[in-house]
């Protein structure tokens, strides 16, 4: 069985010159199951964003894109050796003919290398914030191990290299508004993988392992970008004093910013269910469906076909 | 003609180059150019350029904002933070990342301190690392709108590197106007002597580094409506 895509929100083929931008907006659940450390010019913890008189933790949009493209990229050269050139690496551009692959047209890439070229990302992942108060005060202590496994050595002096991290700690959650602009059905399916599939993020996750579970709540669909920020959200839809459930800010949120050309799906009051179309979508994302990989493979190839086309034609 | 005010509320961090180096910094007026492309792509069919190859890649251009039916002021800051706290970014070549606790060094990245000429030349890609420091959320500013389409009562659009500045913005009455100079000169071909004109009916001229940030800064309102707009959307 293949996969059906919306009427709206989506371009039908791929191309780089519009003037439309039908867009998806992807309302994300980002769970946090494991303490977790995002960091900027801190290394010891988040950037941090008062709105209301509560501390919440700030976390640039890139630290989850450039995880979630990792992710994708696995996918790509797990399903088929010719969705990625073999010279390709991640971020380290040369050629355009070697770099165009289903994730450098969907997240944009910028040529280092020996040619000058520049893809613009169609997925715009915004800063987003803790819904709940980040914890200052709540410091993980380590210090370095010796070899025997305690802090002290044969002579038994006293390890000193003590640091300390302040982590996002489990039970807390970030709501992130995921648009994708003016794509394809195959790119919405790639995103919609990425997003599902990833659960590592953040400083030391090599290490540390699954910490954040993402979760889709909402999908609008619209003739434009929806311009909805996790950032207005918190600091116009919620009350800090009254402990506004997050879910009835969301709510009222969308409700507020929504238009007569969205639709809205979800588990969002007001909106429809999900329909079945992003039902089968999930389950081939997910890789759940026992034909994902098959379809996977030939929505990614026609895709990646459609764009050397179009870049063949170009020259 | 529709000519509209808006305050704008900033709801996320907004980086740009305003001053480049080692450390970019963004000053508080934004210019109008960010702004027409900002409203153009989300309100008034402007083209957006999903892949750009060769100079086209590196080299900017704005005669496409001359065709826009629209033209705005630069956006004047009303309640602007502009220290907000700094990310760093690198051009991560392949998976490489760089990370120190030297102050020194630190001291280097930053911009406070020259880099030996060892490092500039390092094929690594640290040297590329860059400090920013941007406005913060919550920030407020006021501009301007003249077009033949109104906008929506609240617009909503994004702006900045990486598109990370989002806004909305209500209708406002109108302060003051502040004109970018660049895209009068240089997208709009404005004659020299209205630019010379523009200058005596302003209060200020603020100059940034860069062509691009000079502004006349509280301009006449009347002479704006009855000499410059004409000229631009005329």
């Amino acid at each position: 069985m293949t996969l059906t895509y919306p009427d709206i929100g989506l371009v039908d083929s791929f191309d780089i010159y519009r003037c439309e931008k039908p867009s998806i907006t992807l309302v994300v659940k980002r769970e946090i199951t494991e303490p977790t450390l995002f960091r900027n010019s801190k290394t010891n913890r988040s950037e941090t964003q008062k709105f209301d008189g509560k501390l919440h933790a700030q976390v640039n949009g890139e630290k989850f894109t450039s995880k979630e493209r990792l992710t994708g990229l696995d996918l790509l050269r797990s399903l088929d050796d010719d969705l990625v050139a073999e010279e390709y690496t991640y971020n380290e551009p040369a050629t355009l003919d070697e770099s165009l692959n289903v994730g450098t047209i969907t997240y944009g890439l910028a040529g280092t290398g020996d040619q000058d070229f520049a893809i613009k990302s169609r997925v715009i992942e915004g800063y987003t914030y803790t819904t709940d108060e980040y914890d200052l005060m709540n410091k993980e202590t380590r210090n370095a191990v010796y070899e025997s496994g305690t802090m002290r050595n044969e002579e038994n002096d006293q390890s000193e290299a003590l640091f300390e991290f302040v982590k996002v700690q489990p039970g807390n959650s970030l709501v992130h508004f995921i648009t994708l602009e003016a794509g394809t059905g195959p790119m919405l399916l790639y995103v919609l993988h990425n997003l599902l599939n990833t659960g590592r993020y953040g400083a030391k996750e090599t290490r540390t392992g699954r910490n954040v579970r993402n979760s889709i709540v909402g999908l609008i669909l619209g003739e434009h970008d929806t311009s909805l920020s996790t950032g207005e959200l918190l600091m116009e839809y919620t009350d800090a004093d009254t402990e506004t459930q997050i879910e009835t800010s969301l709510n009222a949120y969308i409700d507020d910013a929504r238009r007569s050309d969205w639709e809205v799906y979800g588990d969002l009051e007001g909106a429809e269910p999900f329909p079945d179309w992003y039902d089968r979508l999930e389950e081939v994302a997910s890789r759940e469906a026992a034909d994902a990989d098959e379809v996977l493979r030939e929505e990614f190839d026609s895709l990646t076909r459609a764009a050397k086309a179009f870049f063949d034609d170009d020259d | 003609m529709i000519e509209q005010t808006y305050r704008a509320t900033l709801y996320a961090p907004l980086f740009y180059s305003s001053a480049e180096g080692r450390s970019i910094r963004t000053q508080p007026i934004l210019s109008a150019t960010a702004l027409m492309h900002a409203l153009g792509y989300r309100y008034f069919g402007l083209e957006k350029r999903y892949a750009l190859l060769g100079s086209e890649a590196t080299s900017p251009s704005y005669d496409h904002l001359r065709e826009l039916p629209v033209f705005v002021t630069d956006m004047r800051p009303l309640t602007v933070d502009a220290r907000e706290r700094t990310f760093r970014s690198s051009d991560y070549r392949s998976e490489r990342h760089f990370t120190t606790n030297d102050p020194e060094i630190a001291d280097r990245v930053n911009g406070k301190k020259s880099v030996p000429e060892i490092l500039e030349a390092a094929g690594a890609g640290w040297q590329t690392i860059r400090n920013y420091l941007g406005l913060s959320p919550g920030s407020t500013f006021e501009f301007t709108v003249w077009s033949e389409d109104p906008l929506p009562n609240r617009p909503s659009f994004r702006m900045g590197i990486n598109q990370t500045g989002e806004f909305r913005a209500e209708e406002a009455d109108p302060e003051q106007f502040i004109l970018n100079k660049f895209l009068l000169e240089n997208a709009y071909d404005i004659p020299s002597k209205l630019l010379s004109k523009t200058l005596e009916r302003s209060e200020s001229f603020s100059r940034g580094n860069d062509p691009r940030l000079q502004h006349f800064v509280d301009v006449d309102r009347g002479f704006v409506r009855d000499h410059v707009v004409p000229e631009v959307l005329g």
